[in-house]
């Protein structure tokens, strides 16, 4: 199985993103969801999921700050930035960070794919 | 509002000074030597009160020229007219402006009409000018009482021909000339002066004994002629006249036309050498204050020279700022302290006393040029020296707009800035609520099936909520929009706010998701609002509210009737706003400081939206703190008072119950 938490302070994008993974399903899980940075490092090392699927703008922490914190811990972290406005600069930031991906919240019915392709399910 | 503009065009008041120098009118028989000698002194003394007059009338027409620019705001706001102009009036023969509406009554702007000519005569008195500068749009001048007066007309909007000009004539500005000081300040002791304006006198008709010389000189489209008449009797008078062309200066292309006239008597020529070195000296400053605009490079050199030059013990230039707090000071020679009196005596300057000369520019004081000379100085030497102060003035006034222009540079490029990061916010936000909507609507398309009907409405809620969400933040776009090009307009009646409060609660609370609203609202308020403004100011309160509250914290509205006003209070529980970040909240595409503030949605325009609202509808917004954390915001509407209230001992006039409420002070 592919485990994945989602962080983002929209409920609406959390369930939206929970709806599509577990749609897709074909080994697929929802790990957790988090709505800021704080909680969802705090997840993260309880629970390791395969896969963090991102959002960038949040209150406290940043996306991109949160897989800094991530990465910093465990380099081989698999990590989606899912953000609702990529701009080329954000894009090189997260490319500098080490996040796998950069994906733009209205590609959302390819996050079940870019999921198999960074964690193929065992 | 349709543009205003005043009849202004270049050269329309410019002076053509023809000098008939030697025009001799009733000249002596040249009988001997000594004869032609003291008839020749007598005539450069006419020529020279003549060249002073065309100067003078030169600084009169600048002062015009200025009045003229001013105009359109003068006529504008007669009672609050712009603050430059007093400072204008008291510089150069200009001893009063009044406004002549084109069908109220005429009244005195600044300054004082000379004495037996009142504010209603001028209308006739100037009839005829009147009407040549409304059909020209130029400035005219005509005659008034015993004083010249130029007519400056205003229009509404730009005009191209007679026929619209006497249409949109909205009034005239009139700039009375102190006739008296104008002939009086350049006509010598023993001198008989007689102005004519268009061939008609203004000054009592003089029979006199002597050599003549006359200048006409053009104000307003209308010649000015002076005959000046100097007694042959006196004895041979020395003339010196000095008349210096001090250059062009810097970006304004100030033209200074400094004319210093040496009429003393008995002057040696040593003593008029020194005249024309020191007025060489000024002229050399304006060069020198070109050279850079960095002042603390050029002002020392300027301070050295004149200092040098004047025999000074000390000088000193001291710049002062526009509400005349001190901003720099550049000296030579010992420091002085404590203020020294402005110089005012007309006979100069004693040796070792300390003086200051204002430095005057688009009527304001910029600073003073504070000095003490070692020997006495003369009236010349002080009229070189402010000259001097003059070309300072200008040259630091320049500098002055040289630095305010970069600033405003600066400033642009900081707006540049914020609407960049305004439009990565602005695309952010909308995107998030199309994202949802179109996910929840394609789930909903593709899997109908397979969904729960209890699914299948909370895919639809989540659809409507979002679809709320993104009307608020096109509203505030369009808000935005018309705020950017001042078009954002309310229009208030009397209202039951509590219920209006109640009603737009009740219809946003979907829109804030686990946060409920608490309400407390005073049911006898009666507030003069526009209801949109209302909806658009609590959509925005309240949204923010709920995006800065933890999560499930409740957001509060309360309405409670104020002393004047209504008062009504947005609550949440979240981080708060910074003390300092308090007044800038308003600001557009302002959103604080703190990382919570920068990573939180929102585009920095729905704040400066409601202030707006509020503040058209007669109201205010404030920020409070609460303890232990969160935020108030507190925004007061005026109150409907019942019309009896307003009118007070007066009978109510008839139909009075129908009129709608005056509106209160805010």
């Amino acid at each position: 199985m592919t485990r994945a938490l989602i962080v983002d302070d929209e409920e609406d994008m959390r369930f939206l993103v929970r709806t599509v993974i577990e749609a897709a399903n074909n080994g697929l899980e929802v790990a957790g969801e988090a709505a800021d940075g704080d909680a969802a490092i705090a997840y993260w090392r309880a629970e390791r999921p395969e896969v963090v699927v991102l959002d960038h703008r949040m209150p406290g922490l940043s996306g991109l700050e949160v897989a800094e914190r991530i990465l910093a811990e465990s380099p081989e972290q698999r990590i989606i930035l899912f953000s609702a406005y990529l701009d080329p600069e954000t894009t090189a930031e997260a490319t500098r960070v080490g996040v796998d991906l950069c994906l733009a919240k209205s590609d959302y019915s390819r996050l079940p794919e870019a999921l198999w392709r960074l964690a193929p399910p065992a | 509002m349709a543009t205003r503009s005043a009849g202004l065009t270049g050269g329309a008041i410019a002076v053509a000074a023809v000098l008939t120098a030697g025009g001799a009118i009733g000249a002596r028989a040249a009988g001997s030597a000594a004869d032609n000698a003291r008839e020749n002194g007598a005539r450069r003394a006419a020529t020279a009160t003549t060249r002073a007059f065309a100067a003078s009338v030169e600084g009169v027409r600048r002062t015009v020229d200025s009045v003229a620019l001013l105009a359109p705001r003068i006529a504008a706001s007669p009672t609050a007219p712009p603050a430059q102009l007093p400072g204008l009036l008291s510089e150069r023969g200009v001893r009063a402006v009044a406004v002549l509406s084109a069908t109220g009554h005429p009244a005195v702007v600044a300054g004082v009409l000379p004495e037996g000519l009142a504010a209603a005569a001028l209308r006739a008195d100037l009839a005829a000018a009147l009407d040549v500068a409304r059909d020209t749009g130029d400035p005219h001048a005509g005659v008034a009482g015993r004083d010249i007066a130029v007519v400056i007309p205003v229009y509404d909007g730009m005009v191209a021909s007679t026929e619209a000009r006497r249409t949109a004539l909205t009034s005239w500005v009139v700039a009375v000339v102190d006739v008296k000081s104008l002939v009086g300040g350049a006509t010598a002791d023993g001198e008989t002066a007689v102005l004519s304006v268009g061939g008609i006198p203004v000054t009592p008709a003089a029979k006199a004994d002597g050599t003549s010389a006359d200048v006409t000189v053009d104000l307003g489209g209308q010649p000015l002629q002076l005959v000046v008449t100097a007694p042959v009797e006196g004895g041979a008078r020395a003339i010196a006249v000095v008349i210096l062309l001090l250059g062009i200066l810097g970006a304004a292309g100030a033209l200074l036309v400094g004319a210093i006239a040496e009429r003393a008597l008995r002057r040696s020529r040593a003593t008029t050498d020194a005249l024309e070195r020191e007025t060489r000296t000024v002229a050399e400053i304006g060069p020198l204050l070109q050279q850079s605009l960095d002042l603390a490079e050029v002002l020392p050199a300027v301070a050295v020279r004149l200092s040098d030059e004047f025999q000074l013990e000390s000088f000193a230039v001291e710049l002062v700022g526009e509400h005349g707090e001190p901003v720099d000071v550049f000296s030579v020679g010992r420091r002085s302290v404590g203020d020294a009196e402005v110089f005012i005596a007309p006979e100069g300057i004693p040796a070792g006393v300390e003086v200051a000369l204002p430095l005057l520019r688009a009527g304001r004081t910029i600073g003073r040029l504070r000095l003490a000379p070692r020997d006495h100085l003369s009236t010349i030497q002080v009229d070189a020296l402010r000259g001097a102060a003059d070309l300072i003035a200008v040259a630091t006034y320049n500098v002055e707009l040289y630095e305010r222009e970069q600033a405003t540079v600066r400033r642009l490029q900081e707006l540049d800035t914020l609407k960049d990061a305004f439009l990565g916010t602005i695309s952010h936000e909308l995107r998030t609520p199309i994202t949802a909507i179109s996910g929840f609507t394609r789930m909903l398309n593709e899997r109908w099936d397979d969904l729960s009907e209890e699914m299948r409405r909370d895919f639809l809620r989540r659809v409507g909520r979002n679809s709320a969400s993104l009307g608020m933040l096109v509203d505030d776009l369009l808000d935005f929009a018309r705020l950017e090009r001042q078009a954002l307009q309310t229009n208030v009646t009397p209202m039951p706010l509590d219920s209006v409060v109640a009603g737009f609660v009740a219809q946003v609370v979907p829109a804030l998701g686990d946060h409920p609203v608490e309400t407390d609202l005073a049911s006898d308020v009666v507030a003069l609002v526009d209801p949109r403004a209302i909806e658009r100011v609590l959509a925005n309160l309240l949204t923010n509210a709920a995006k800065f509250s933890p999560p499930g914290a409740p957001v509060e509205v309360a309405l409670r009737k104020g002393e004047a006003s209504a008062v009504l209070t947005v609550s949440d529980r979240g981080p708060g706003i910074a003390a300092e970040d308090r007044l800038r909240v308003f600001t557009r595409f302002y959103r604080g400081e703190s990382d919570i503030a920068r990573s939180t949605r929102g585009a920095g325009i729905g704040l400066a939206v409601v202030h707006e609202l509020v503040t058209q509808m007669g109201g205010d917004i404030a920020v409070r703190g609460r303890e232990p954390n969160g935020t108030t915001m507190v925004v007061r509407l005026p109150l409907a008072e019942p019309a009896e209230t307003v009118i007070d001992d007066l009978p109510a006039p008839r139909g009075a119950e129908d009129l709608i409420p005056a509106r209160s002070k805010p």
